[in-house]
Order: structure tokens, then sequence, then C-alpha cells
């Protein structure tokens, strides 16, 4: 018997403050922000996943898990500081598949 | 139909209103409440209502009071809602929900500092009261720790006796600096984790926000214009 499909959201996000920062820095927060609402479990169950992010203009995507998508949503909300500084997420949209999210929200198809 | 969003509680100083307004406008608020705790700063967002709504925003004025330091809250009250389009009780206590039940208080919140735990009875004397229940998002994010652990607590706790009881709830952000702000599909996002739906979130910022502001208006003088008129 095969497991069940993973069926999994692209959100698309946007980081208003200033500063740079790296892929790394701001998936790591996020981590730790779903790691101090959710636990551990949390995280694990979220399966997140970065897809890109443009560190110019503080855009990024990333993969989660269908059934955690607004406890990731939650996590995006309530960071307020990456390395430091002071920041919002914005999520900009959501969606199934990767070209829709960037055709809706990211006007890049 | 398009939904439109109300932040009933935001607290922009002389430096960053215009970020405020600006940050709002793009997360797709159509009005703005902005707040002030002392009555001698009414001027000082007067001159901000005028530039805001220039900005292509609708303004609310809005006063917090508190039940436990004003002297003759209700007088208060009535006094202040001459002259702010809000008004609003800031609770410590459950006395305090009481004393602003009584009122002629349009929306009712808990101070952010309050480490109030409500109960069945704290919420009771707001049911059939036409008055608004406030969540705000800001004291929840700027808590870490065992302090946010114990506000999503009271949080959680609050809103099944709110909703059990059929209180309108609104939700607002009580942002302080622009970061603070937050877009509606955000805010609902992070207060599903205290067991509200996300339609039930999205509700609190669009649709019992339009009804407060319509009894607000109703309450008024058909003569005095309302200093910022709606049409849903």
């Amino acid at each position: 018997m095969y497991p069940k499909r993973v069926k999994r959201r692209y959100i698309a996000f946007r980081i208003l403050g200033e500063g740079t920062f790296t892929s790394r820095e701001v998936m790591e927060e996020i981590r730790n922000e779903l790691l101090r609402l959710y636990g551990e479990h949390g995280v694990a169950k979220a399966d997140l996943q970065p897809i890109e992010f443009d560190e110019k203009n503080l855009l990024g995507i990333l993969r989660c898990e269908r059934s955690s998508l607004m406890e990731v949503r939650a996590a995006l909300t309530a960071l307020m500081e990456i390395s430091g500084r002071p920041v919002a997420l914005h999520c900009l949209g959501v969606s199934g598949t990767l070209k829709s999210l960037r055709r809706k929200f990211l006007r890049n198809p | 139909m398009k939904r439109c969003f109300f932040d009933l509680h935001i607290f922009p100083n002389e430096k960053n209103w215009r970020e405020m307004v600006f940050r709002a406008r793009e997360f797709g608020f159509k009005a703005l409440g902005l707040t002030v705790r002392e009555k001698s700063r009414l001027r000082t967002l007067k001159g901000i209502v005028s530039e805001a709504e220039a900005m292509g925003i609708q303004v609310l004025t809005r006063l917090d009071l508190s039940p436990t330091l004003s002297k003759g809250f209700s007088a208060e009250v009535k006094w202040a809602k001459g002259s702010f389009d809000l008004v609003a009780a800031e609770c410590l206590t459950g006395k305090d929900i009481i004393a602003a039940a009584k009122s002629p208080v349009n929306i009712l919140f808990i101070d952010s500092g309050s480490s109030l735990g409500l109960r069945e009875r704290d919420f009771k004397p707001l049911v059939g009261s036409q008055k608004f229940f406030e969540l705000n998002l800001s004291p929840l994010l700027m808590k870490r720790g065992l302090e946010r652990i114990r506000k999503l607590s009271h949080l959680m706790r609050g809103l099944a006796w709110l909703q059990k009881l059929k209180v309108p709830t609104i939700l607002s952000s009580g942002a302080k600096e622009p970061l603070e702000m937050r877009s509606p599909f955000d805010m609902a996002s992070f207060f599903y984790i205290a067991g509200l739906s996300l339609e039930e979130g999205l509700k609190g910022l669009s649709r019992n926000p339009a009804t407060l502001i319509e009894t607000v208006k109703a309450e008024r003088d058909p003569e005095e214009p309302f200093p910022s008129p709606f049409s849903f």
C-alpha cells in the first residue's frame, strides 16, 4: 500500500523592514517562530521548505504541508525580528502550484 | 462583493503616522481608528486626520479611557463622545468591564499590561449591550516565552466565552509602530491559533467594525455630520 499523496501549499511573502537578509537567516527565524508557537511536532508536520528568496526585493516563497498552512501563516505573522533587526512579514498569497503563485502574486510567470 | 477592512486601533505619533497610514492603505484597510489616551491630544489628531484622508484612507478619531483611572467614568465617556468618533474602555479588572458595560462606551478591550484571565461572569454584562469586545494583536506579538503563553491562554479562554455568549468581537492591531501592523488576512491567521476560524477572524475585521461604525453614526444627531461618513 502506497502512502497518500502529500498535498502542499506555496506561500509568497515579503519582508518589511530595513537591511538585507539571507535566505538562511529568514528560514531559520521562521522555523524558530513556528517552534515557539507549535513545538517540534508542529515544525515537523509543517515540513517547511524554502523555494526561493530575492535578497534585493526581500520577496520569498516557501512550501509547507497543506494541513499546516494556518499554523505557518500564524508563525509568519508573529515574526518580529530577523537576526536582531525589527521586521514584519507580510504574506502576499497562497497557492497550490508555484506557477499560479508567481502569476497571481509576484507577477513573474 | 469585495470586503472592506478596518483597523480601529492604532497609536500613531507625529513622526510615524504617515508610514502607518501608508502601510494600512497598502494592506487594504479602508479605515483606521487613530487613537489617543489623553483628551488633550485631540488637536494633534485632528491635524493628522485631514492629511491622512488626503492619502486615501478614511479616518476615525478614538479615545481610550480607563474606568479605574477616570473620575466619573460615564460622564467622561459622554463628554468624549461629543469630540471623538469612537470611545473605548481599557479594562484592567472584571469591575472595569461592569463599569464599561453600564456606560455609553462603544468598545471594550483588555489592557495589554493586565494579567486578567476572564471568566464567563466577566463577559455576561456584555450580552445584549450592543458593545463590541476588541482583541488586539500587538500585545501578543510583543511578548515572548511565558508571558505570551499566559496571554494566549487567556485569549483562548476569553474567545470561547465570547463565542458562547455571542458577544460581537472586533480585531485590531493596537500598533504603535508601522512594523507592528499586519494585513487583515495575517491578523485573522494569527487569531486562528487562539480558536477563531479564519471566517470569524475576517468578520471581526470587516463586518463587525462596519456594524459598530453604523451604530455610532445612528447614535449621533442626524443634523450633525459624522466626521467620517461611510457607505457600505
